[in-house]
């Protein structure tokens, strides 16, 4: 297969509302950012795809025929993905695929979400439910992440406290991001008195409304040759879908338990082959894995194959995934810190990238040569999974 | 590179103006699950699917949720797009031109019956300056008719020629939810319903799903299934604020054109493609498609009405059937059954290349060209 790099990465700050810019607006800035760090200009885009989750978050419909113009993609080929939370990764997969076929040497992923104008995110994404059966509970975003951290908890064992570290490592790490919507520490004992959402998630486990735009410029290996700056090489691409019915995923009929991330696991494993990795606690230097709630980091950790099921918080106990320790986890911040829907998981992609072009700032991983990225969408379903690496 | 990927299985389901014994999921299931038997591929031995899901047609947040299991989705390597479903056809042909994986599925659908659909156009207008005019999809397609009539001055009758052309082939197409034939004078005596548009030169809005199944050379040579290859590709946006010109000339169908012409060396596009299926919205807008796919020059699309060397539409075209989001990647399926010979009554003689045409957004902002290949 033709190898394809990241070659720039561009994001905005994340915050809960930007009153100064369009939404075409947002995503040109990102935009900018990236083709100025990949040292190329706009006409040098071939193609572009656009990272949109929900229409009704952003409140237009098919709002890729709107940004079309902010992205320079007049006469150009474009298309837009969305598979909710993880739309970010599989845009950028989908633009992957664009360079590895041969038919393009440079093509752009980018994209933006501005949540903190969505009004209740929560009243729309009720919507992803079954009209029938699932959508009167009713369902949303929140609850549905809650139900895995009690199933979590019952399985091995873990309590709130190990959420809990999740969010305090997250949060620590965020005070190093200049992107960061949260930059504010908090302690164990602050996160385990905060407000409880749907128990057992509290308001310092759960992620913020976010407003923000990311892109990326991925280039053949011909054309990223004739740039001076870093790579980030995509050596391993995988998806994998889910059930829709979370139901479907419990009881004696179930070929996977919702405590656990099997398919996302499944995703990973795909990229890993793909990047030939065989021993991830050894092979990967750092990981941005997709996580909303504290919880969903745990059963993350274990899904890349970082830790046995059910250890990650036993490990957090112990300082592992820190910044400084052997093999960090988001030290961005992760999603706990920011969540512009729509581009969350491009935000991982971008973060993982910066890492092995040692461009992360404060927030580098001494050493980082081999990165993994993840996403998660629609309700615990789509999970993608991107391995990068450094020359 | 492109003699790599071939459509192997094809599956329509529908088209009716309101299919009301089985759900979205159910006719999603129907057409995925007859498109692998068509291509006498087990589900469990299909890599990847591609959807083409919206949620605002479908009436639900990440509409793909609900729909990547019954395309086939489950522990699959699923990518859902969501600008066209031929866009989602595009997708999974990069990727398997990639070299990752042997086999895609791919579908798309519409339940009109239970979407609104001109309220969704009018909400993809931006909030501050277009959604307060009132617009919808009929209103921009109504403008660019009106701007190509004038540019060109097309008699009416051009654009009737076209409606009773596609009418009289939608009457051999099962698929078809249109299949009664109409007269010129039938259609220039139908009410104005946005001008210049008479009510027979608009289309349905139908319910229905298409699946199509595709794979990489070795892999499409094994299931020894009739091969459509996929030769040329090409798929382009216009602006979003489009100048009158633009609208009649689109940049984007060219560019489309272009790129999928010459990665497929056609050169002479009236003598080397045996069959166009077109995105009619209206007959106006198949007259702009003879142009900007260079089967005849600007503003002569009215003379080449009923050429002689093209077939367009056999299947009808949209004038027929309409299941919106899907109907660019049902011309897609549609030219794999002419170069297949396994068109039926709709059938061309001797097409050896088709080309499809997709288009989506206000005006058709955005279009994708496919030229498929059928075996010497």
């Amino acid at each position: 297969m033709r190898r394809v790099a990241i070659v720039g990465v561009g994001q905005t700050e994340h915050r809960f509302r930007r009153d100064d810019v369009t939404y075409p607006e947002l995503a040109r800035e990102a935009v900018a950012v990236a083709l100025e760090h990949a040292g190329l200009e706009v006409g040098a885009i071939e193609a572009a795809v656009l990272a949109l989750a929900p229409d009704a978050l952003m409140g237009v419909a098919h709002a890729e025929r709107w940004v079309a113009d902010a992205l320079g993609v007049a006469g150009k080929p474009f298309m837009r993905v969305n598979t909710g939370g993880s739309t970010g990764i599989t845009t950028a997969h989908a633009a992957f695929y664009h360079v590895a076929s041969g038919m393009f040497d440079c093509v752009l992923a980018a994209g933006a979400d501005r949540v903190g104008e969505s009004g209740d995110a929560q009243l729309v994404l009720n919507t992803m439910w079954d009209v029938l059966y699932e959508r009167p509970f009713p369902l949303n975003a929140i609850n549905m992440l809650a139900l895995q951290a009690v199933r979590y908890m019952a399985k091995y064992g873990t309590t709130e406290y190990h959420m809990a570290l999740a969010a305090v490592k997250n949060r620590r790490h965020a005070l190093k991001n200049p992107h960061a919507h949260l930059r504010k520490e908090v302690t164990v004992e602050e996160v385990l008195a905060s407000r409880v959402i749907c128990w057992p998630i509290k308001l310092f486990d759960a992620c913020p409304q976010s407003t923000g735009g990311c892109a990326l410029v991925l280039c053949s290996e011909e054309l990223a040759r004739r740039l001076p700056g870093p790579k980030a090489w995509i050596d391993g691409v995988g998806n994998c879908a889910e059930t829709y019915f979370m139901g479907d995923r419990m009881g004696p009929a179930a070929e996977h338990d919702h405590a656990d991330a099997d398919a996302l696991a499944e995703a990973i494993a795909r990229a890993y082959r793909q990047a030939g990795i065989q021993d991830p606690r050894r092979e990967i230097d750092v990981a941005e894995l997709y996580a909303p709630f504290s919880n969903i980091e745990l059963h993350a950790i274990e899904a890349a194959r970082l830790c046995d099921k059910g250890q990650a918080g036993w490990l957090l106990e112990k300082g592992e995934f820190h910044l400084g320790r052997r093999q960090p986890v988001n030290p961005s911040g992760g999603v706990l810190c920011a969540n512009p829907i729509a581009v969350t998981a491009m935000v991982r992609v971008a973060e993982a990238a910066l890492q092995v072009m040692g461009h992360a700032g404060e927030r580098q991983v001494d050493g980082a040569r081999t990165a993994l990225a993840t996403g998660i969408g629609g309700d615990h379903q789509f999970y993608g999974a991107m391995v990068l690496r450094a020359e | 590179m492109s003699d790599r990927v071939a459509v192997v299985g094809v599956s329509q389901v529908g088209y009716a103006s309101a299919i009301t014994d089985r759900n979205l999921e159910e006719l999603i299931f129907e057409a995925a699950s007859g498109a692998l038997a068509d291509a006498r591929l087990a589900w469990r031995e299909l890599d990847a699917v591609v959807i083409g899901a919206s949620d605002l047609v479908d009436g639900r947040v990440i509409s793909s949720m609900v729909t990547a299991g019954p395309a086939g989705g489950y522990m699959k390597d699923l990518l859902a797009v969501a600008s066209s479903a031929e866009h989602a056809f595009v997708l999974a042909y990069l990727r398997l031109a990639a070299g990752v994986g042997d086999t895609a599925l791919v579908a798309g659908w519409s339940k009109c019956s239970e979407a609104p659909i001109p309220q969704v156009e009018q909400l993809s207008l931006d909030p501050f300056y277009r959604r307060h005019v009132g617009m919808d999809g009929l209103v921009a397609a109504a403008l660019q008719a009106a701007a190509y009539r004038d540019r060109y001055r097309v008699p009416e009758d051009a654009a009737a020629r076209v409606v009773v052309k596609n009418r009289a082939n939608g009457t051999r197409n099962p698929h078809a939810e249109r299949r009664q034939r109409v007269t010129a004078d039938d259609v220039l005596a139908s009410p104005l319903v946005a001008w210049p548009l008479k009510a027979l030169e608009t289309p349905p809005l139908s319910d229905g799903a298409c699946a199509l199944v595709l794979a990489r050379s070795e892999r499409a040579g094994a299931l020894r299934r009739p091969a459509a290859w996929v030769r040329g590709l090409g798929w382009a946006s216009d602006t979003y604020w489009r100048e009158p010109e633009d609208l009649v000339n689109s940049r984007a169908l060219a560019a489309a054109a272009e790129r999928a012409y010459r990665m497929a060396g056609v050169q002479a596009p009236r003598r080397e493609i045996g069959v166009a299926e077109v995105y009619d919205v209206t007959p106006y807008h198949e007259l702009m498609a003879y142009e900007g796919l260079g089967f005849c020059g600007p503003g002569e699309g009215a003379r080449f009405v009923g050429d002689g060397q093209v077939s367009v539409n056999p299947s009808g075209g949209l004038l027929c059937a309409n299941p919106f989001f899907a109907s660019g990647l049902v011309r897609v399926a549609e030219a794999v059954l002419q170069v297949t010979g396994r068109a039926g009554g709709r059938q061309v003689e001797g097409v050896r290349r088709a080309v499809a045409h997709g288009a989506s957004g206000l005006a058709g902002q955005a279009h994708t060209v496919v030229v498929l290949e059928g075996e010497a």
